[in-house]
C-alpha cells in the first residue's frame, strides 16, 4: 500500500426547493494505491468522502459521481438556500485526523523526492488555498459555469 | 458495528446514501449497500474505514471489522 498527496476539486450547480447554488470546491484528497493494485482515493477536506477504481484516473472519476450525488441528495433535504450551504460547509470542514495526518507524511516524502506520480501535474501546496465557496444564483448566467481543474500532485 | 461503537448514532436513507450522524459528526456518503440502488451492491471496506475514522470510533471498529485491522 502507497499513499499519495493529492489536490482535488468539485464544481457543482445544484437547483434545490426555490434556490439555484454554485458549490466550488479546493480541496485535498489522500490517494492509495493497494497491494492488488487498485486504487482509493479518500477526502482530506472535504472529510467524509471516498471512492475507488482500478486505476487512479477511476477513482478520481467516482469520487466526483460521489460528490454530485452528495449535493444532489443536500439540495433536495434543505428546506432552504442558507441550510443548503450550512450543510455544504460543514461537509467541507469536517476531517479527520488519521487521513490528514497521512496526507501530510506523503507530502513530506514528496519534498524529498522519494515520491511521485506521473503524468499529474505536482503542485505546490504551502501556495494552496483549500476553500469552500457555496453562494445562491439569482439570476443564471453563463458566467456561473465552471469546470474543475483536474487531480494534482500535491508537493 | 455502528451498534457497538456507535451508540446513540442515527442512519437516515437519503436518494444516493446512507446519512450516518454520531456525536458532532456525520458522515453523509455511505453507499446504500445491497439493500440499496448502488450497482455494485456490497460495501467496500474503504468506505466504512473513512466512515469510522471520521466518527473517531476507528478503534473500536477494528474490533468489530477484521478488514480494518
Amino acid at each position: 500500500m502507497k499513499n499519495y498527496p493529492l489536490l482535488c476539486g468539485f464544481r457543482e450547480m445544484v437547483a434545490g426547493d426555490g434556490f439555484l447554488a454554485s458549490v466550488a470546491i479546493d480541496g485535498r484528497a489522500l490517494g492509495v494505491q493497494e497491494d492488488d493494485g487498485t486504487w482509493w482515493i479518500y477526502g482530506v477536506n472535504p472529510g467524509a468522502i471516498a471512492e475507488t477504481g482500478a486505476t487512479l484516473a477511476e477513482a478520481h472519476a467516482a469520487l466526483l459521481r460521489a460528490f454530485k450525488a452528495y449535493t444532489l441528495d443536500v439540495a433536495s433535504e434543505s428546506k432552504d438556500f442558507a441550510a443548503f450551504d450550512r450543510e455544504v460547509r460543514r461537509f467541507f470542514e469536517q476531517g479527520d485526523q488519521e487521513t490528514r495526518a497521512e496526507w501530510e507524511a506523503a507530502v513530506v516524502e514528496v519534498r524529498a523526492g522519494r515520491l511521485d506520480l506521473d503524468p499529474l501535474p505536482k503542485v505546490d501546496s504551502r501556495q494552496s488555498v483549500f476553500a469552500v465557496r457555496v453562494h445562491q444564483i439569482a439570476t443564471p448566467t453563463p458566467a456561473e459555469n465552471q469546470l474543475a481543474e483536474g487531480l494534482k500532485f500535491a508537493a | 458495528m455502528l451498534e457497538t461503537c456507535a451508540p446513540g448514532h442515527t442512519r437516515t436513507e437519503t436518494t444516493h446514501y446512507w446519512r450516518v450522524a454520531f456525536g458532532t459528526k456525520v458522515y453523509p456518503t455511505l453507499p446504500l449497500g445491497k439493500h440499496g440502488s448502488r450497482r455494485d451492491s456490497e460495501i467496500q471496506v474503504g468506505h466504512v474505514k473513512k466512515m469510522v475514522r471520521l466518527l473517531e470510533i476507528l478503534e473500536c471498529a477494528k474490533r468489530q471489522i477484521e478488514q480494518l485491522r
